[in-house]
Formats: structure tokens, C-alpha cells, sequence
């Protein structure tokens, strides 16, 4: 054997156990679907042999033979009499996937067949490359109805430009629906002979379609527009006349600007004129023009424009910081025209100076709400050196309803500075006053503001002013990473602080938890002084989660009231807050709970937390409550709260239904019976 | 973590909580404002707005716009009659106790959309129907000359994106894509810091949605009485009725109608990290990673994921289902620290970024109205804002298409379990046919855009 020879031997002993190791691959990959289960697939079976064949056909994607193998056993069952339905709608599917030339004659074979043509064809489409459209036209003259309308898309679809003189012909048809269809096609396939063809039908369509030759010569237009400007400002210009409907003008008015090299002169004397739907579109256009020399010519024309189209250039100007349009906002902010005072003011937010910020705050009282909420929004962004201290200067002198916006937008504002000015205002007595100060500060503070918030707490009586503060200082102190450790900062401030006050800390430690935490309120449950140890008490009451529920239960059967009561209450609480336990356990302890209560208000507590608890299991112990006179306001609550959750209720109707009927019938509050009312109806 | 601030919360109010507020708000006077001219109205004329789609998306659409007194709903349309029927009441009811009149019958009710679209009285659409419809509604509505909130994604593929976008700029349509964390300011504040550079020049960017999941097979049923099943089923492959299939949530994993949550619920912290870090949807990308799909029940779509995406500065996304490994949200990792933002809250490393005020000279982005407590309101109001002065609202029909093109990448690559190239010039894949083959998906006759 020569050497030439032996070569050629490897080369094809090297071919052949390719070929068996892609044949390999290719049965490996059809090895995987359960062919007969698909063949036999029902609608509405688990999906499970399909969603098997859908892996199967991706992974055959890894070489061109499992490709073809997968084609191949997907074309026999979609053309296979005896395979269900569902099967064959599902290979199809799948074949989309996989389909390649080779399958083409068998799937233009099945266009014949009504039980499959519409997924033969959808799989056509799907097939790339020049082929598949070929065979796309070449059946079209045979096809009609659905068929035809499916497939004259589909050539629009993928833009198939040989398809133009069959769909051309087509536009002009008497059936509505395939003239239509025929002309949307040539839109999308945006050709030059698609483009010529509508524009010949502009005259001839029939008249149930002439108002979609437009639309589709638009898109067609826009593609053509940079190659072929020459071609299509014609159109643009007789679609652009004012005997055109809006939408249609509009799109042809934005074709003439897009063929011009510098639009700003159109869009500002179209900004200037009477022409609303010119008007629009030059609005539109604003944003693109951003290049120097046109946010010049912007700036110098803006004060020669009638107030609206003043309005929007100042806008498009300030959002690019042009500081030459700030002596226009200002004017604008003042203006007796709404629509550029709000532009006015607007502009502001980005335009303005520290010393802008007094007329925005005069804006706030704007007898127009939507200039006095812009107000609002421009004195939140207003990014100018000084103007937190401008703001603040104006908090001093505001009166209502003025003041507690300049309180919100403080913190929104993110203005550190203003903590001080917002701990005075939280301790004025007014409620509307102080509460606005309290969010603030929720969301200004940080632990090192800590000491400011502690003498605020400790100089205001018991009350809900207080209860505020101290949730507060629980949020801030929040901020601290390690969770065991943030009690740590009021620890270290109640050292400080003489007995008296330190006892009166506690129950916001407990509130705030953590391993430091609990160290201190066990040592005050322990102390002999009734006073400390009842601040432990309370302070172990408010505790934040569920790892306090074992003291807390035990609180709850042997101590004396009204701490026994405190206990009961905190430990229905925390068991009901979220957490990893098995609803059934949490559903076990609020049954506990319920034994261990006597009076009505915890009971109903216990009621109120069940609907925590997101089970079946819940709704039938709760049910029944409904029937009690005593506990029935807050069952039929925690019912329709249970019945909120679609993935509860949906499979268990059965027992809902009687149970918001009950509702129905015996609730007081509307807004439930409202509720009820709709979650019977839902589907 | 670092340091936190809670959410002011997307939920913080009730539908019902808003309904009864916004009833108590000043009576409108009923001026359509295209006839007058959109931009140049003052702004107390109304805006004449219509819902297509009053399912569970559409229903929180309707919500958000009731307590604004700017617009008012002339017509729903949904293919199912009770559920129509139920919105329109609800509409007439509400505008009854507006107006303080016994009855008031100005909302009309659809059957077919494009039998609204036809009426010249309405200015702006609530586009909410399901996935599968979202291009063919939005593409015809656009079309119509309608302005347009439109939920997300844009399109069930990326293709039918692409076409939307076209006739939504074409039309020069004010269209507002419903990725509504861009109202709240919790998140316009972090993509603030990350894009003045606070964090330091930007490396990675994690991000996490809520996985999928399966629903338990559901055997054929009859179609309820009023319920134009074939017509909801629309341009998707028609399968025989069950009671899940058209329900929420099922519908979002089955990927005849959506892509699944890797897509639908992704694109909203998709479009945050967009917004926060504009390379990410600017500069081609590599994309590799995995997915897990159901191995039972009646659902096809990805219930979890991890994700790499990696552009050519070496910037790198990583995006994955919550906790796998990524906290949800959306972080934007730089060379000086980090910010995290999700429904609940901001954090940020060090914390004292969370009170860094923006200096003159810094980029603000587009802020939507603070109108209520409630986030989706304010984004409604954001849309009407662009309705009357002719510009982008906060998330724009780009912003939506591109955010929803992340989505439908990371889907197609998952399911293709390989890796893939993306170029956003072309809006393709690169030199990849199997891919590109999947941007697209055959409508069912006699749907088309």
C-alpha cells in the first residue's frame, strides 16, 4: 500500500466513526423523547412528554445530524393521521425550531391537509432561507380564506420582495380581509416595487382598505427614506395636507422634517403656527434637536414664541441645562399663561439659582394644583449651592398648608442640614404638624442622630407623640448592620442618663431587640423595683420577632394581669409575624392562644392574626366564628383577607363559597361585603 | 447590608383606598384634548383616555388613573364580557359619584379594539392585554394616532418590539411603557448615584426578578358564557380551553402568551439597570448561563436562571431569579461602593450615599409627579404630563423595547443553552441563525402586525 493510499484509508475510517459518532449523538438525542407519548398526547395531560421533546429539540440544535434526525421524527408525527391533535399541533411547534430545506416538500404537502395546514404553514415560515419563501409564493394562488391570509402575512413578515407582484395583485381583491392583509404586507416588505405598488393603490383599493394604503406606505416610507428621499417626500407631502386624517398627517408631517438636514426652523414655525397637528410633531422633534447649533437657535428664538410653544422649548432647554433659558423661566414662572407658568416653574427645578427658591415656594399655593405639585417637584430637585438653607429660610416664615410640604420635601430632598429645624418641628403638639416632621426624619436620620432624637423622646409626655418618636428611633437604629448590636446606641445613652430616665428607655430597647437588648430587660424583669420591672415587662412585650415567644407564653399563663394580658397580647403578635414555621404550627399557637385568652379583645386579636396564616386549614377553623355574635366582625375580616389570595381560594371554592356568603349576610363593614362580593364573582 | 430606607411603597394604598379618595377630588369639565390641540390645552382639560384589557393589569391601570382629575375613560374593551362589564360599571359608577349624579353612562364597552381605535374622541390608551397581543394591539393602535400606556413587555418577541417602537415613533405617539419603578424615587435615586459616578466607575451590575413556577395540569373545559376565547387566544397557537390557562398567573408561564417571569417580571429591574448604567442596552453584549425549565404540570417557561452578561469594557451583568444567587433588585457595583434598590427599599455601601444630594451639574433624570403615595398613579400622571407637552415620559417606547429585548435574550439563550452574542445596532445576534431564527414567531391566521 502506497503512502497515499494509507492516507486516504485513515482519512475515511476517521469519516466513517464521525459519522457513526454524530449517528450516535442523533439517536442519544431522539432517545430522550418518548416518542409513543407524544404520538398519543391529549390536550390538557401534563405536559410532560413535551416539555421532554422541547429539550430534546434545542439540544438537537448541537450538530447538523441530530438537527436533521429531530426533523425528521417531528415531521412524521405532525404528518401522521393517527397521532392526536395536540401532537401533531406540538411537533409542529417544535419543528420550527429544527426545520431546514429537506423538510420543505413535506411541509407544502400538508398545507392540503385541513387538520394541520395552518401549522404546516406557520412551520414554512419558519424555515430559513430563499426556499421556503419560493414555496410560500408558489402556493399562494391555490390557497383562500384563513390560509391565504396566513400566508400573504408571512411573506410580509419576512420581508419577501419577490412576493410583491402576487401581493400587489392581491391588495386589489374583493374580499376585505385579504386586501387588507395584502397591503399591510407590502408596508412591512418596504421594497421600492412594494413602495411603487402602494403608491398605486392609493387610487384603486377598494374602499373597505383604502384607509390602511397610507399607514402601510408610511412604514414602507421609512424604511426607503435614507436611500431613497427623492422617492417618498412626495408622499409625505400629499399625506401631510390637512384633508389627511391626524394620525396619518402627523406620521407624514415627521416624514418631511426627517428628509430635512436641519428641522429646527420648521419645528419652531410650526411651533409658532395654528396648525395643532403640526404642532405636535415639532414637539416630538424637540428632543432630537441637540445639537449646538440648534439648542442655539432654539435659545434665540425662544422669547419670539407664542406662549405653548414657549412652554416646550423652555422645557427641552432646561432638561439640557441650558443656563441662557434661566431669564425665560423665571419670566415663565410668573406668567398669567398655566401652561408656561407650569413650564416656568419646571424649568426651575434645573435651571434655578438659591435665590429662585422663594418663588417657588409662592408657586406652592398656585391656584392651579398641577403647578403647585410641580412647584413641589421643582423645590425637591433644585440642585443650586444654598438651596436647603433657602428652603429652611422659608420653612421659618410658611404658614399651612406650606410648611408641611417644605417638611416632606426636606427629606426628600435628602437635606442632613435640616435635622435640627425637623426635631423642633416634631415637637410641636399639633398632630398634622408632628407627623410630617416624624417621616421626615425617618428618612433623613442616621444613628448618629441618635442623641437629638433621645432628648426629643424624653421631653414629650405618654402619647402617640411620643409612640412616634420612639418608632423612629427603632428605625434608625435599624441602620446598624449587626443586628445583636442595635440596641447598642440607646444602651450607651441610657448610661448616661439619670435612673429615672433609664427605666423609661426600656421598652424602646425591647422594641429595638438584639442579643444587647435582652441582656438589659432580663436584668430589669429581675430587679425588685416594681417600676423596672415592669419596664422589662413591657419592654420584652414589644419585643420584634418570634424569639421572645417562649418567655412571652410563659408570661401569658402564670403572671398576674395586667402583664398576663400584655404578654398574651405581644405573643399572638410576634407568632403570627412572617416566618420559616409550618403554617399548621402557627396555626396550633394562635389556637393556643385563643384558650388562653378570656376576654374579648384578645380573642379577637387572635382572630385578626389568623389571616397571617394562609391555609385551608385557617378557614376552617376561623368559619365557624362567624356564627359567634361576639367574635363575627373580625372573622368575616380575616375570612375575606384568606379569600384574597387566588392560590388559596381557587382550589378550594368549595368551602369559600359558603363562608363569603356568610360574610355577606352577617358583616357591617361594606367595604368587606364588597370584597366578598367580587371574590364570589372572580373567576 | 448598609444602610436602608424603606420603599414609599407601589402598594402602600388599595384600589379601594384609591377609588374612594379620588372620588372626593374636584369635577372634571369633559374636554377631549385633541380638539384642542394636545400641547397647547391648559391643563384643566381633560384627556379622553380607554382601556384595551380589563384583566388584572388593566384593572391596576384604571386604578391609577381614577384619582387623577386630568383624564377621564370614555370606553373598556376586553374579550370577556363579564369582566367588561364589570370594568365599565365600575367606571360609571365612579364618575356617577364624581359628578354627583344618580347614574352616569360616558364609558362605552368593546368588544373589538379596533372598533375603539376607530373613535376619534379618545386621545390615549391603556394598552393591557395579554403578552401575546401586546404587538398587534399596540402596532394598530399606534397606527391610529392613539397615545399609548402600554404594559410590559413591549411584544411577546423581540421582532414584534421592533415593530412597535417603528410605528410609535413614526406616528409620533407618546407612549409610556408600564415599568413603573421609574416613579418611585427610591429607584430614580439609585440609578442617579450610579450614573453621577458615586459609586465609582461601574463594574458589575447584579439583578434579580422573581423565578417561575408550575401549575398542576388542567384538564379541557367548557368556555365560560361570555368569554370570546378564540379571540383571546388571538395570534398565539390555539389550544382548547382549561381554567387556568387565561388566568393570572398561569398565562405568564405558558410561552404561547409570555416568555415567562425571566421576561415579563424581569424587564422591570432589567429597565432599572438600564437606566442606572445606559451601556448595558447601548455596547454588544456576550450572554452565557442557564436555565431551569418545569419537567411537569402545564407550564413551558424558565422557573429559574443565572446569567452572565459581559460587554467589551468588561462590564458585567449578572442577572438570575431572586436568591439564585442575586438579592432582588437591582445593584450597581463600582470601584467605590455599591447601591442596592428593590420594592422594599435602598441600601448602599457606604451608607452615607443614600444622603448624597446631587450637585449642580449632575444629571437628574426624568422625575415622574409626586401626585399621591401610590407609585403606579404617579407614573399615570407622568403619562398624561407627556400626553399634553409631546414628549417621552419616563419610560419611553425605547426604553420599554430595549428592557424587554434583555429579557427575550437572556429567554432565547437559556433555551438554546448556549451561549449567544448580541449587537443592538442590528438587533440581532451575531453570526448566530439558530438564535435569530427565534426573534421572531409565526402568528396564528389571521393575526399579523
Amino acid at each position: 500500500m502506497t503512502r497515499l493510499n494509507t492516507t486516504l484509508w485513515l482519512v475515511a475510517l476517521l469519516v466513517c466513526s464521525l459519522a457513526g459518532w454524530q449517528a450516535t449523538a442523533a439517536d442519544n438525542a431522539s432517545a430522550e423523547v418518548d416518542w409513543k407519548a407524544v404520538k398519543s398526547y391529549q390536550y390538557g395531560q401534563d405536559l410532560k412528554p413535551l416539555l421532554v421533546l422541547e429539550r430534546a429539540t434545542y439540544a438537537s440544535l448541537a450538530s447538523p445530524a441530530q438537527r436533521q434526525a429531530m426533523a425528521r421524527q417531528l415531521l412524521g408525527v405532525l404528518s401522521d393521521p393517527k397521532a392526536t391533535p395536540a401532537a401533531r399541533q406540538a411537533s409542529a411547534i417544535q419543528l420550527r425550531t429544527v426545520a431546514r430545506d429537506e423538510e420543505i416538500p413535506a411541509l407544502v404537502k400538508l398545507l392540503d391537509d385541513p387538520a394541520v395546514a395552518e401549522w404546516a404553514r406557520e412551520t414554512l415560515q419558519r424555515v430559513p432561507g430563499p426556499k421556503s419563501l419560493e414555496a410560500l409564493r408558489k402556493v399562494l394562488p391555490q390557497l383562500k380564506d384563513t390560509m391565504l391570509l396566513g400566508t400573504i402575512n408571512a411573506l410580509g413578515a419576512r420581508k419577501d420582495a419577490d412576493a410583491v407582484p402576487a401581493i400587489a395583485s392581491l391588495a386589489t381583491s374583493h374580499d376585505p380581509a385579504v386586501a387588507e392583509a395584502s397591503i399591510r404586507a407590502l408596508g412591512k416588505i418596504a421594497s421600492p416595487a412594494a413602495f411603487e405598488a402602494l403608491a398605486r393603490l392609493r387610487g384603486t383599493a377598494a374602499p373597505d382598505s383604502r384607509d390602511t394604503v397610507p399607514i402601510a406606505s408610511l412604514q414602507a416610507a421609512q424604511n426607503l427614506a435614507a436611500t431613497a428621499p427623492e422617492k417618498v417626500a412626495p408622499l409625505f407631502d400629499s399625506l401631510g395636507t390637512s384633508d389627511n386624517p391626524p394620525a396619518v398627517r402627523r406620521a407624514a408631517l415627521k416624514g418631511q422634517l426627517s428628509l430635512q438636514k436641519d428641522p429646527t426652523v420648521q419645528v419652531l414655525q410650526w411651533l409658532a403656527g395654528q396648525d395643532s397637528d403640526a404642532r405636535q410633531v415639532a414637539a416630538d422633534e424637540l428632543r432630537l434637536l441637540n445639537a449646538p447649533a440648534q439648542t442655539r437657535t432654539l435659545v434665540e428664538q425662544l422669547p419670539q414664541l407664542p406662549p405653548a410653544g414657549r412652554a416646550l422649548v423652555l422645557e427641552a432647554l432646561a432638561e439640557r441645562l441650558v443656563a441662557d433659558a434661566l431669564p425665560v423661566a423665571v419670566q415663565a414662572a410668573s406668567d398669567a399663561d398655566p401652561c408656561l407658568r407650569l413650564a416656568g416653574v419646571q424649568s426651575l427645578a434645573m435651571l434655578g439659582q438659591k435665590s429662585h427658591v422663594a418663588l417657588l415656594i409662592q408657586r406652592l399655593a398656585d391656584s392651579d394644583a398641577r403647578i403647585a405639585t410641580a412647584a413641589r417637584e421643582s423645590l425637591v430637585r433644585i440642585s443650586a449651592a444654598g438651596a436647603d438653607d433657602a428652603i429652611l429660610a422659608g420653612l421659618k416664615t410658611a404658614g399651612d398648608p406650606q410648611r408641611g410640604i417644605l417638611v416632606e420635601l426636606l427629606a426628600q430632598r435628602r437635606a442632613a442640614s435640616a435635622i435640627p429645624s425637623l426635631v423642633l418641628e416634631a415637637s410641636q403638639p399639633e398632630p398634622d404638624r408632628y407627623a410630617r416632621a416624624v417621616a421626615s426624619l425617618r428618612s433623613l436620620c442616621t444613628p448618629g442622630d441618635l442623641p437629638a432624637l433621645t432628648r426629643l423622646l424624653l421631653d414629650l409626655p405618654k402619647g402617640a407623640q411620643r409612640d412616634e418618636i420612639e418608632k423612629t428611633i427603632m428605625l434608625v437604629c435599624q441602620q446598624v448592620d449587626d443586628p445583636q448590636s442595635r440596641a447598642q446606641p440607646i444602651l450607651a445613652i441610657m448610661a448616661q442618663l439619670k435612673p429615672a430616665d433609664q427605666f423609661v428607655l426600656l421598652p424602646l430597647v425591647g422594641r429595638i431587640g438584639g442579643q444587647k437588648a435582652h441582656e438589659a430587660i432580663q436584668k430589669a424583669i429581675r430587679d425588685s423595683d416594681p417600676a423596672v420591672h415592669e419596664a422589662g415587662i413591657r419592654a420584652l412585650c414589644n419585643w420584634p420577632d418570634a424569639s421572645a415567644s417562649e418567655p412571652l407564653l410563659k408570661l401569658a399563663q402564670e403572671a398576674p394581669n395586667p402583664h398576663r394580658v400584655w404578654a398574651l397580647r405581644a405573643y399572638i403578635r410576634v407568632i403570627s409575624l412572617p416566618s420559616d414555621r409550618p403554617e399548621a404550627q402557627t396555626l396550633a399557637m394562635l389556637q393556643q392562644a385563643m384558650k388562653l385568652a378570656n376576654d374579648l379583645p384578645e380573642k379577637k386579636l387572635v382572630l385578626s392574626r389568623a389571616a397571617a396564616v394562609r391555609s385551608i386549614e385557617t378557614l376552617r377553623w376561623v368559619a365557624p366564628y362567624l356564627d359567634d355574635p361576639a367574635l363575627a366582625q373580625e372573622a368575616c375580616r380575616t375570612v375575606v383577607e384568606l379569600a384574597h389570595h387566588r392560590f388559596l381560594m381557587y382550589p378550594n371554592r368549595a368551602e369559600f363559597v359558603p363562608a363569603l356568603q356568610k360574610v355577606i349576610a352577617t358583616c357591617q363593614n361594606q367595604e368587606l361585603v364588597n370584597r366578598a362580593k367580587e371574590y364570589l364573582q372572580r373567576q | 447590608m448598609g444602610s436602608s430606607r424603606p420603599a414609599i411603597g407601589p402598594h402602600r394604598l388599595t384600589r379601594r383606598q384609591l377609588m374612594a379618595g379620588a372620588a372626593s377630588l374636584a369635577v372634571p369639565i369633559f374636554v377631549p384634548a385633541s380638539v384642542l390641540g394636545r400641547q397647547a390645552t391648559a391643563p384643566s382639560e381633560r384627556i379622553t383616555v380607554a382601556a384595551i384589557g380589563a384583566g388584572v393589569r388593566g384593572a391596576h391601570a384604571l386604578a391609577s388613573l381614577l384619582p387623577l382629575d386630568d383624564a377621564q375613560v370614555l370606553a373598556v374593551c376586553d374579550v370577556r364580557k363579564p369582566r367588561l362589564d364589570a370594568a365599565v360599571q365600575r367606571m360609571q359608577d365612579f364618575y356617577a359619584d364624581k359628578l354627583g349624579k344618580a347614574k352616569w353612562r360616558g364609558c362605552t364597552a368593546y368588544h373589538d379594539f379596533q372598533e375603539l381605535l376607530a373613535r376619534p374622541d379618545i386621545d390615549a390608551l391603556l394598552v393591557c392585554p395579554p403578552d401575546h397581543w401586546h404587538g398587534v394591539v399596540m402596532t394598530r393602535a399606534a397606527q391610529a394616532g392613539k397615545d399609548m400606556y402600554g404594559e410590559k413587555p413591549i411584544s411577546r418577541t423581540i421582532a414584534e418590539g421592533i415593530v412597535v417602537r417603528d410605528a410609535v415613533r413614526r406616528g409620533g405617539i407618546v407612549f409610556q411603557t408600564g415599568t413603573q419603578q421609574r416613579s418611585d424615587p427610591n429607584f430614580r435615586q439609585a440609578c442617579e448615584l450610579a450614573r453621577n459616578g458615586y459609586v465609582g466607575k461601574i463594574h458589575t451590575v447584579e439583578v434579580a426578578a422573581p423565578g417561575g413556577r408550575t401549575y398542576e395540569t388542567e384538564p379541557p373545559a367548557p368556555v365560560p358564557a361570555g368569554f370570546d376565547y378564540d379571540r383571546w387566544t388571538g395570534p398565539a397557537p390555539f389550544i382548547p380551553f382549561d381554567n387556568k390557562r387565561c388566568e393570572w398567573l398561569a398565562m405568564y408561564m405558558i410561552s404561547h402568551y409570555c416568555a415567562g417571569f425571566i421576561c415579563n417580571w424581569g424587564v422591570h429591574h432589567l429597565d432599572i439597570a438600564q437606566w442606572g448604567c445606559p451601556e448595558i442596552t447601548t455596547e454588544p453584549f456576550e450572554l452565557d448561563g442557564k436555565g431551569q425549565f418545569p419537567q411537569d404540570g402545564m407550564t413551558d417557561t424558565c422557573i429559574a436562571w443565572t446569567t452572565e452578561f459581559r460587554y467589551p469594557s468588561g462590564l458585567r451583568m449578572t442577572y438570575s431569579n431572586d436568591d439564585n444567587p442575586n438579592a432582588t433588585g437591582c445593584r450597581f457595583v463600582g470601584d467605590e461602593g455599591w447601591v442596592h434598590v428593590n420594592r422594599s427599599g435602598i441600601w448602599a455601601k457606604p451608607a452615607s450615599l443614600l444622603r448624597v444630594q446631587l450637585k449642580p451639574g449632575d444629571l437628574h433624570l426624568h422625575a415622574s409627579p409626586y401626585v399621591d403615595p401610590n407609585v403606579y398613579t404617579n407614573h399615570t400622571a407622568d403619562f398624561l404630563r407627556a400626553v399634553r407637552n409631546r414628549r417621552d415620559p419616563v419610560s419611553s417606547i425605547d426604553d420599554g423595547h430595549r428592557a424587554s429585548t434583555l429579557g427575550n435574550v437572556a429567554d432565547i439563550m437559556v433555551r438554546l443553552g448556549r451561549k449567544v452574542k448580541w449587537d443592538w445596532k442590528t438587533e440581532r445576534f451575531v453570526d448566530d441563525d439558530e438564535a435569530n431564527a427565534m426573534l421572531s414567531r409565526p402568528m396564528r391566521s389571521p393575526w399579523t402586525l
